[in-house]
C-alpha cells in the first residue's frame, strides 16, 4: 500500500441489549493491522475470535490493576478466543484492539488490548492466535452477558506504506 | 459459540470515509542482518508519530523480555533518556525504569517458545510533539509476545532529555538478546496530525 492517509472505518455496530457476540466479517485483505474501538457496558470477559475458531489455539497474557493491587496473570490453550479484557455492568469500558499483519498467511497472529474500565480496573493484555490463516472475520464475543444498547464497536484498518 | 449478530463490512456505505489526520510515512523490515531499523528526513508536518510493529530477534541467547533502543536523531547516549515501565510476565508484575534507564520492549529472540518463526513480538509507540523545539520529547508505548504459556506485556514511558525536533529514529536491538531483526520483522511508522 503507498504511503498516504489510512486509518480506515471499515465497519461500526451498536448493539441491541440482546446479543453476547458482534461479529466484522468479510474483512477487506488491504490493510496491514487492524485496530477494534469499542464503548461497551456489560458484566463479563471480551474474547476475541478469529475466523470462527474454536479450536485452543488461543492465549493471552495480561497486566492489570485493580485500584487497591496490581497482577498479571495468563491462560493457555483457550477455546473461546483471546480473552483480551473486562466488564462491570454499571460502568462504561473503553475496550481498544490492535490486530497486527492480519492478512499474512506465514504467522501466527499477535494482538494487544487495552481495556479500561472505570470503576472496575485497567489492564494491558497480548493474545496470540496460533494459526496462519489471514483473518477474515473477527467476533467481539462476551459469553453470558449482553452487550448493552449503548455499546459501540467500530474496526479500522491501517496500511502502512 | 456461533455468533448471534453479525455484519458484513461489504454492507457498510457511507462510513467508508479515509481519514485525513493519519498516514502512513515509511515502513522498515528486518533483513536477519541487522539490528538497526532507521527512519530519516522525516517530515516536520505532522503533531505527533507512530510506530507499530510486529518483530522479532534472530539471537538464541534466551532471556525474556529482552529490550532495545530507541535513539532520536543518532544521539545514543542512554543519560539523556529517563524512562518508567509497568510490566507482568504472566505470574507476578513489576515496575522499573529511572534515570539513564533503557527503553524496554517486549520483543522476543529465537530461542525456546520463540523458536519458531512464526511467533513475533507486538507494539505501538507513540512519539508526541516531535517537532516542538520547546521542551523535552515524551514517548508512551504498549508492547506484548504471548507464546501460549511464556511472554510478557509491558507499558512504557520514556523522556528524551532534548529539545531538538526529532528527525531521525533509530530502533537498535539490544545486541545480545535480540541479535538481528528478522526477516520477517516490520515497523511502520505513521504521521498523526
Amino acid at each position: 500500500m503507498a504511503a498516504g492517509a489510512t486509518y480506515v472505518p471499515i465497519a461500526t455496530y451498536t448493539a441491541s441489549g440482546s446479543t453476547t457476540t458482534i461479529t466484522f466479517s468479510s474483512i477487506p485483505q488491504t490493510y496491514t493491522d487492524l485496530r477494534i474501538i469499542s464503548n461497551l457496558v456489560f458484566s463479563g470477559q471480551i474474547y476475541l475470535q478469529f475466523n470462527g475458531d474454536t479450536g485452543g489455539n488461543y492465549s493471552i497474557t495480561y497486566v492489570q490493576g485493580t485500584g487497591s493491587s496490581a497482577s498479571s496473570g495468563r491462560t493457555t490453550n483457550q477455546t473461546n478466543g483471546m480473552q483480551m479484557g473486562y466488564g462491570v455492568s454499571s460502568n462504561l469500558t473503553v475496550f481498544t484492539a490492535d490486530i497486527f499483519n492480519y492478512a499474512n498467511t506465514t504467522t501466527y497472529k499477535t494482538a494487544l488490548s487495552r481495556d479500561s474500565d472505570a470503576g472496575g480496573l485497567a489492564q494491558a493484555s497480548v493474545g496470540l492466535w496460533r494459526n496462519t490463516s489471514n483473518i477474515t472475520s473477527i467476533a467481539v464475543y462476551s459469553p453470558g452477558a449482553n452487550y448493552s444498547s449503548t455499546s459501540t464497536f467500530t474496526l479500522y484498518g491501517i496500511a502502512s506504506a | 459459540m456461533s455468533p448471534i449478530l453479525g455484519i458484513y463490512a461489504s454492507q457498510i456505505s457511507g462510513h467508508l470515509v479515509v481519514s485525513n489526520s493519519y498516514y502512513s510515512i515509511a515502513t522498515g523490515y528486518g533483513t536477519g542482518s541487522s539490528g538497526t531499523i532507521t527512519f530519516s528526513s522525516i517530515p516536520q508536518t505532522y503533531s505527533h508519530l507512530q510506530i507499530r510493529y510486529m518483530a522479532k530477534g534472530t539471537s538464541s541467547a534466551g532471556g525474556y523480555p529482552t529490550s532495545s533502543n530507541l535513539y532520536f536523531n543518532g544521539d545514543t547516549n542512554a543519560s539523556n533518556h529517563s524512562s518508567h515501565n509497568l510490566r507482568g510476565d504472566g505470574s507476578s508484575v513489576a515496575g522499573g525504569g529511572g534515570p539513564g534507564a533503557d527503553a524496554p520492549f517486549a520483543i522476543p529472540g529465537s530461542y525456546g517458545s520463540w523458536s519458531s518463526s512464526s511467533i513475533l513480538g507486538v507494539g505501538v509507540i507513540d512519539i508526541l510533539d516531535y517537532t516542538n523545539t520547546n521542551k523535552n520529547k515524551v514517548i508512551r508505548t504498549l508492547t506484548g509476545a504471548d507464546a501460549n504459556g511464556t511472554g510478557g506485556v509491558l507499558l512504557m514511558s520514556d523522556m528524551w532529555i532534548n529539545t531538538s525536533a526529532i528527525t531521525s529514529i533509530s530502533i537498535v536491538a539490544d545486541s545480545t538478546y535480540i541479535g538481528n531483526w528478522s526477516s520477517n520483522s516490520q515497523f511502520a511508522l505513521y504521521g498523526i496530525k
